[in-house]
């Protein structure tokens, strides 16, 4: 139980991981290929980075789970554990997309908070624990 | 998409709305810096992509309640062993009987088909519908704000700016902004008891914000702006320099070719 509990957290957290690499790589992908307004530049990485996140999350679990060597056409799909929607796949994939919606439902606040903790060093890095209106910068 | 089969997921989403809505908003009023004006398009692509979220939850909700092991213990297989695969008897070609479209599969699959109807060809279907019934046909819409001339239409604040900032560079010895005309028209012309203009009342650049903010720009409409312009030297009298030098260099292709070519920036 404890171990089923393990490897269902470690895909959603693994989930999550992989999404946040891949939407840093989209947008630089599209900052590269470069387009003429900031609203194409932001709908093409909206829409690339969903496309891409969207397949990781909803799809990919349920296409390497899946068995179809029951239907007339199994797309190669033979190599996994759930012919159908049936109990093993609500406990096993269905688990770990829970966890992982559960886990990117409070992730905006864990980033937020992750990225102030940043803001929040470097400041003290550079102007020291003493005075906050310290610093060691020419300019602002 | 798996809601159906999990509905535990749409409070999970419902929660996931309110974090991101709350993070968002907090981010906006203390972290962002002000957003590019974005138009229509942004707002058309999320709802294109939303309207696909429907055809998902009907195709896979159709799939999973057309399971007959899903809602009773009647039609569970044997396995032989653990790690075989239990069969489900639930195969493709099941949509084409009548066994794919008893009581919840009918409503689903219905559903999911008019969706995807819609989705594809939404476009023609409804181009014929306005021709059989013109009165559902959305026209233009006509804007008239009923806005008075430029000048009238200036609020206090905006006249002020402008003003100020005509005299600040006409004081200043420089190229004027405006001509005789349009500063007399901009003077003397009585504000409108209707609406006035809103945002960036100019083309001038330091008249935008987002400029305003990039060249440090404080503008000749502040009242203490000698006190809000701190320079590196002792002299009190010379900090309104730092901002003048802003709109002579961003107006240096205007300067006669003497004058350009003897432009110095020393204090």
């Amino acid at each position: 139980m404890l171990e089923v509990l393990f490897w269902t957290s470690s895909i959603a957290y693994f989930l999550v991981g992989v999404n946040y690499f891949l939407r840093v790589f989209c947008i630089a992908l599209v900052d590269w290929i470069g387009y003429d307004t900031e609203t194409v530049r932001l709908e093409k990485t909206t829409t690339v980075t969903f496309t891409l996140q969207f397949f990781n999350t909803a799809f990919l679990l349920l296409l390497i789970n899946t068995n179809w060597s029951e239907q007339f056409f199994s797309f190669g799909l033979i190599a996994g554990d759930n012919e159908d929607f049936q109990a093993n796949f609500f406990s096993t994939v269905g688990s770990s997309i829970i966890y992982t919606m559960i886990f990117n439902s409070v992730y905006p606040f864990l980033e937020a908070m992750g990225y102030w903790s940043m803001r929040l060093g470097y400041r003290l890095l550079d102007g020291g624990l003493c005075n906050k209106y310290n610093t060691n910068k020419t300019s602002i | 998409m798996y809601g159906f089969g999990c509905p535990m997921l749409f409070p999970i989403a419902s929660f996931s709305f309110l974090v991101l809505y709350l993070c968002e908003r907090s981010m906006l009023f203390y972290a962002y810096k002000l957003p590019p004006m974005y138009d229509h398009r942004l707002s058309e692509s999320v709802l294109n992509k939303l309207a696909f979220a429907p055809v998902l939850f009907l195709f896979f909700g159709y799939w999973m309640v057309s399971n007959q092991q899903l809602l009773s213990n009647d039609n569970l297989s044997t396995v032989t062993n653990g790690s075989s695969v239990a069969k489900s008897n639930h195969l493709f070609q099941s949509v084409f009987t009548e066994q794919g479209w008893e009581g919840l599969e009918q409503p689903m699959g219905a559903g999911f088909i008019i969706l995807v109807t819609l989705y594809f060809l939404g476009e023609p279907v409804n181009n014929c519908l306005q021709k059989c019934f013109p009165s559902l046909a959305i026209g233009d819409v006509e804007i008239d704000e009923e806005i008075d001339n430029y000048w009238a239409a200036l609020d206090d604040e905006d006249r002020k700016w402008s003003i100020r900032e005509e005299e600040n560079v006409r004081a200043a010895g420089s190229f004027p902004i405006l001509t005789d005309d349009q500063k007399e028209a901009l003077e003397n012309t009585p504000k409108t008891t209707g609406k006035t203009l809103q945002g960036v009342h100019s083309y001038d650049i330091l008249a935008n914000p987002l400029y305003l903010d990039d060249f440090q720009y404080v503008t000749a409409a502040e009242d203490d702006r000698n006190e809000m312009i701190i320079d590196d030297d002792v002299e009190e009298g010379n900090d309104a320099a730092q901002s003048d030098v802003v709109r002579i260099c961003l107006n240096l292709a205007y300067l006669p070719e003497k004058e350009a070519t003897n432009f110095t920036f020393a204090k």
